[in-house]
């Protein structure tokens, strides 16, 4: 059988020299959200125009067009608005499955997506659920259940 | 400026499924087989577009030079179109546009794909190469994972429920029996797909379609072209329409909807003079069973959240007022990516040529197909007529 070859490269810190920005001016890209992922903390873009915000790899604004964007700041907290217990899973996240993937509202509306830590089956999670970010090193963008 | 009428002469298809062949020889056997069923030489075509999105697996890009050359004309251009599951469909169109435009008066389209040497886990992280892998794919989503996510957004809306989802799975293999090409050919319960293994909740193996290898090949033509060379005109294009969209779920307002699917077939119906009620059947992108419901709402067959009702009362069978997927649909006849959105537009031939078989909807005069790539990221809609 044919492997795949290669490394997933975007949430690691090797691509740090590529982030380097002196102001927080400028198009949203890959190398900015990895690195405030990787820190536990998430970026979005903010439109100076109309004010839209989303988690985008983003050059003009996708509700008015406009190329005056910012980076921000976004909520760390959230629910879950759908999500799936993935039984057969790619290749890297092999040793966890099963494991919930989910599409989240963030505080404040922008949406974004991410697996949430330690679900295995559709009995511990429910639409609505609370969620916050968690930090994660390699495998991208995990949240987990806010016990309240 | 205006567009001149395309026809579509000629189709073929290999046999989807498990092959030893590569996606190169799977493109020849198909376009051969259309070549032959119209009696056409290859010097007849003036390009190609290829349709292809996981050749890298078989080490192997820039699929073009190499079909054209194994047809035995090398000189004659043929670029490969990626779109994800609609490269067929986007393909389709790019074709549709040359001809129509005047640029071309024959071309030839081929889709193709081979994935059965990769194992399970391997095709799955190829897949989600389609999705936005920064966000998707690198978080651990696979495709059946992402449909699965639209899945309980579309039961949590509307109701819908596993028994409902697997009625679409029941029917499209029922019509895959009936389809010596198809990948499955096998005979399915409610009951079989409620019990299949998960692959992500609330999808399970029934609710899917197989990973398969395949090739299908169209030949479209200028109606002048075929005027002037004394050729059938079979089947006529009367409307393309093709958009796009978001590519993460999470971008969307409405995860129960595919907007670039509404998009492309309000285009396809508006060049085509046409409405959703003039459509005798239609070929659907049903890589997952909520794939079809969530179709059969965009295209405007039903009303939002009345896809699945229409489904458990039989109107999508062969026999019922609309049938969909004739085929089997990706479901059941399989999904070799390239190749999907082309073979759709076989199925379309055969329904219209009435060479349909055991499977023929008697009378269909107008046939329409939609191919959606990844979870609808963009879509391509095409309706067609008998000559
Ligand atoms: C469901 C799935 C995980 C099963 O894959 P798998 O474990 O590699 O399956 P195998 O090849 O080992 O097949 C085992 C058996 O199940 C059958 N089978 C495989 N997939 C099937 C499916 N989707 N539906 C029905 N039967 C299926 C095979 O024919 C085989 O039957 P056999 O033993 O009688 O020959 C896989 O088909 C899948 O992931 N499908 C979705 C593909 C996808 O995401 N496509 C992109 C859509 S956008
Ligand atoms: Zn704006």
């Amino acid at each position: 059988m044919w492997e795949l070859q290669g490394e997933v490269v975007l949430y690691t810190s090797s691509q740090d020299h590529n982030s380097e920005k002196s102001t927080n001016e400028g198009p949203l890209l890959t190398p900015e959200i990895s690195k405030s992922v990787r820190e536990g903390r998430l970026v979005g873009y903010q439109c100076l125009d109309c004010g839209a915000k989303a988690i985008e790899v983003q050059a003009y604004c996708a509700k008015c067009g406009s190329s005056k964007l910012r980076i921000a700041k976004l909520e760390s907290r959230g629910k879950v608005l759908a999500f799936t217990i993935q039984a057969v899973s790619p290749k890297e996240f092999k040793n966890d499955a099963p494991y919930a993937w989910s599409v989240i509202e963030l505080d404040g509306g922008v949406r974004i997506s991410g697996r949430i830590a330690s679900i295995k089956s559709p009995d511990n999670l429910r639409i609505g659920q609370r969620v916050q970010l968690m930090r994660s090193e390699k495998s991208g963008i995990v949240f987990e259940k806010i016990l309240e | 400026m205006s567009l001149r009428k395309v026809a579509l002469i000629s189709a073929g298809s290999t046999s989807y499924g498990k092959s030893l062949l590569t996606g190169r020889d799977l493109a020849l056997l198909a376009a051969k087989e259309a070549l032959e069923r119209i009696e056409m030489m290859p010097y007849e075509i003036q390009g190609a577009f290829i349709a292809n999105a996981f050749g890298l697996s078989e080490r192997q890009g820039h699929l073009g030079p190499l079909i054209m050359s194994g047809l035995g004309i090398p000189d004659i251009p043929a670029s490969t179109i990626e779109a994800a599951c609609s490269s067929g469909g986007s393909a389709f169109r790019e074709a549709y546009i040359n001809i129509a435009a005047g640029v071309y008066d024959v071309m030839l389209v081929v889709g193709t794909e081979k994935i059965s040497h990769l194992s399970t886990e391997v095709a799955t992280t190829y897949f989600t190469f389609g999705s936005d892998y920064l966000f998707e794919g690198a978080c651990g989503a696979s495709f059946p994972g992402l449909y699965a996510t639209m899945a309980i957004a579309h039961m949590q809306k509307y109701e819908t429920t596993q028994e409902q989802l697997a009625q679409v799975a029941v029917k499209n293999h029922e019509n895959g029996m009936k389809n010596e090409k198809a990948h499955l050919h096998k005979r399915i319960s409610v009951e079989d797909v409620l019990q299949s293994s998960i692959v992500a909740y609330p999808l399970k193996m029934y609710d899917s379609c197989p990973f398969s290898d395949g090739a299908a090949a169209v030949i479209l033509a200028s109606e002048d072209y075929l005027k002037k060379n004394g050729r059938d005109e079979s089947i006529s294009i009367l409307g393309s329409g093709r958009a796009g969209g978001y590519g993460s779920l999470h971008s969307r307002d409405d995860m129960t909807s595919i907007r670039s699917s509404i998009l492309a077939s309000r285009e396809a119906f508006n060049r085509a003079n046409l409405s959703i009620k003039d459509v005798d059947f239609a070929e659907v992108h049903d890589c997952f069973t909520i794939a079809e419901i969530i179709a059969m709402e965009d295209l405007g067959f039903v009303e939002r959240g009345k896809a699945a009702q229409a489904v458990e009362q039989g109107r999508t069978r062969l026999d019922g007022d609309i049938p969909i997927n004739p085929s089997g649909g990706l479901k059941s006849k399989g999904h070799p990516i390239g190749a999907t959105g082309i073979g759709q537009v076989v199925e379309v031939f055969e329904q219209l040529t009435e060479n349909a078989g055991e499977r023929q909807i008697k009378g269909a005069k107008i046939g329409m197909t939609h191919n959606v790539g990844a979870t609808g990221g963009s879509s391509a809609v095409h309706i067609f007529t008998r000559s």
